[in-house]
């Protein structure tokens, strides 16, 4: 086996994305496993592994879509075995004794790991992650899409099916890109009619084509009106916008809750008459664990949920990077580390 | 005939004490000699604006016997003891009621605003506005728990967090002193948050475990350590919601109960990465009603209470909102 692998990686902070060929990484704890990366999802947080995040370190490869084949398991590696085809998500490990994890919410562990940024991630041909990072990935679905479903995937499905909003009810899917594009399918598919609103008329079309019942073009001026006719019982906020999550909460049905998916760094202001004269919450949702990846992973073969991606070669990972943040790409960029008629 | 009332003449007028008729039943309502009503800080919006009509007699937390009934009105009688909240009675008809959300009905009607209240001798109110008190209750008690107790109780209890998780409770006046009661023997840990030393002694005997003082300058400090799963505002503090948020527990609530007048900001990504959720919750209906009294009977609860006669409810109405009603100032009728 080669000693050495191609990877994309920030040098030091505030670097830019460069290829780099790297030792190839080696199992150093009991309860690791040594992956193959076929393909690596780009993801809007992927540049915090740039501008820094608490932890992390540098150099650091970035990538926490990652989807391969196990190459070499750990001693105490109970749940994978070599050949497995697993991904690993942002949920990168967690420590199973602080409060969180005995409260079982593994994804806010004190000491939580985040894969690309307290270690390597997919970006490379190779990484290690810990078990319980992992999840098992249907043989059904493919390495061209299964990666997107690491991190946009779990983050809109897993928020989505955790509000016990009842089937059948009206659910607004703001935002049509990497999360929203597969928040309509997985909402849809869920049970639930939805109304997809964003900001543009050019992309109706395929939002009714993604499972939307209803399309609302939200740069028109009547475009709150037409939502709160609707009634939403449920508003899931994908574009990282204070004004864009501010502007849609009056649209909200009476018990309704707003769900916050992006990471909106503005503060929001909220009305606090309307929160409780109509009894609705706002909802925080950091994505989830590894299992909830599989439950996802599960859904989306079962219900046909897929990513529309574009694939880039790792070569071309900060054109990918640049692209996604530019908002170019329809939906999901993905890095192919081997060839991509391999995917 | 007539009775005495405390009215607002008209929107921004100072309440007065006046004689007018008294109300006859309409088709489905019941008049009930009011006993005791009790002040709220909401009577303050009927004054200013938030009344279908005026004149308007103001008072939701009306506790008193059933003296007449009205046509088509099978379950209840005269004699009953009844009371009613905020919740004035709904239609039953709108998608709200059709979830059986009666308190968010379009077309909901709120005692002493949509239709004249309890700071009056005589009070007509709809049946499904009515809550029976029950027997041992006194009406004096009764009143506040009509719309402080249920308000609390009611919002407290829909949460469903986990029993034995800490709850903090902030403010420490009409609502609060019977949230840390509620709370308390609903099974929470409770932390009460109050600014100043002076409440920490009463907290404490009403059944606070802990007490943190909001005006030291280590509270919020002190408050994350304890990481309570769930804040109960209950006093219309911008502040206070701005800095308990970043105090709550993993997957813990922030829960809403108090008018803020103005609007709060919030941090996305604090409440994201902790899975925190805002929950406003408006009290709750006459059937919510009747839980809070039982409850509060079988479990102790008690609303401390300073009365004043109907006469004197210009000075009850100016003291409760000088804040200095230890804790619910309540109308009482003479008989």
């Amino acid at each position: 086996m080669d000693s050495t692998m191609r990877c994309a990686r920030f040098a030091q902070q505030n670097g830019e994305l460069e290829l780099a060929v790297v030792p190839v990484p080696k199992i150093t704890q009991t309860n690791q496993v040594k992956i193959k990366v076929y393909s690596c999802g780009v993801c809007h947080s992927d540049v915090l592994g740039k501008y820094g995040f608490p932890g992390i370190s540098w150099p650091r490869i970035p990538g926490h879509e990652a989807v391969g084949r196990v190459l070499e398991v750990g001693s105490a590696v109970t749940r994978f075995k070599v050949g497995d085809k697993i991904g690993v998500g942002w949920f990168g490990g967690h420590c199973a004794t602080c409060n969180p994890c005995l409260d079982n919410e593994w994804v806010c562990c004190q000491k939580g790991q985040v894969c690309g940024i307290h270690y390597d991630g997919g970006y490379a041909e190779q990484m290690i992650a810990p078990e319980d990072a992992c999840a098992l990935v249907p043989e059904e679905l493919d390495f061209k899409h299964s990666g997107p479903l690491m991190c946009a995937g779990i983050t809109v499905y897993n928020s989505i099916r955790q509000q016990d909003i009842k089937v059948g009810s009206l659910v607004c899917i703001q935002g049509i890109g990497g999360l929203g594009h597969l928040a309509i399918q997985f909402a849809r598919k869920m049970g639930y009619e939805v109304v997809a609103f964003s900001g543009g008329a050019d992309k109706r079309d395929l939002a009714l084509k993604l499972g939307a019942n209803h399309y609302i073009d939200g740069s028109q001026p009547d475009a709150i009106e037409q939502l709160t006719k609707l009634s939403p019982k449920l508003i899931v906020t994908t574009s990282p916008s204070a004004k864009a999550a501010e502007s849609l909460l009056p649209a909200l049905a009476t018990c309704g809750k707003f769900l916050l998916l992006a990471a909106i760094t503005d503060p929001m202001n909220i009305n606090p008459l309307q929160l409780l004269l109509k009894k609705q919450s706002i909802v925080g949702f950091p994505s989830g664990d590894s299992r909830d990846s599989e439950d996802t992973l599960k859904f989306a073969a079962i219900n046909n949920v897929q990513a529309m991606v574009e694939v880039f070669p790792l070569e071309k990972a900060a054109e990918a990077l640049g692209k996604m943040l530019e908002n170019r790409i329809r939906f999901r960029g993905v890095l192919s580390i081997v060839p991509e008629d391999q995917l | 005939m007539s009775m005495k009332c405390a009215v607002f003449p008209e929107k921004g007028g100072a309440i007065k004490i006046t004689t007018v008729p008294i109300p006859e039943p309409k088709d489905g309502e019941v008049r009930i000699k009011v006993m005791a009503c009790g002040v709220c800080h909401s009577d303050l919006l009927i004054q200013n604006g938030y009344s279908t009509s005026y004149p308007r007699i103001p008072g939701h937390e009306v506790a008193g016997i059933i003296d007449k009934i009205g046509k088509g009105v099978d379950n209840f009688k005269v004699g009953d003891k009844v009371g009613v909240g905020w919740f004035g009675g709904c239609c039953h008809e709108v998608n709200a009621c059709d979830d059986d959300d009666w308190v968010c009905c379009a077309k909901g009607k709120a005692c002493g605003s949509s239709y004249d209240g309890g700071y009056a001798e005589y009070c007509c109110a709809p049946h499904d506005a009515l809550a029976r008190i029950p027997e041992g209750m006194s009406f004096e008690k009764a009143g506040p728990l009509l719309c402080a107790g249920i308000t609390v109780f009611n919002g407290i209890r829909n949460q469903h967090v986990k029993a034995g998780s800490l709850v903090c409770i902030q403010g420490i006046g009409g609502l609060g002193h019977l949230a840390i009661q509620f709370a308390k023997r609903l099974g929470y840990e409770v932390v009460a948050f109050s600014s100043g030393a002076d409440k920490e002694a009463l907290a404490i005997q009403l059944g606070a475990k802990h007490y943190i003082d909001g005006s030291q300058p280590d509270a919020i400090k002190r408050l994350t350590k304890m990481a309570p799963m769930m804040v109960v505002i209950t006093g219309p503090s911008k502040k206070a919601v701005e800095s308990l948020i970043p105090t709550i527990h993993v997957g813990g609530k922030l829960l809403l109960l108090a008018a803020l007048p103005e609007p709060f900001s919030v941090d996305g990504t604090a409440l994201l990465s902790k899975k925190v959720s805002i929950v406003g919750w408006p009290s709750g209906d006459s059937r919510d009603s009747q839980d809070t009294m039982k409850f509060s009977l079988n479990n102790g609860v008690e609303a401390m209470t300073e009365t004043f006669p109907l006469e004197k409810a210009v000075e009850a109405l100016q003291k409760m909102e000088s804040g200095k009603v230890r804790f619910r100032a309540v109308l009482v009728m003479k008989q």
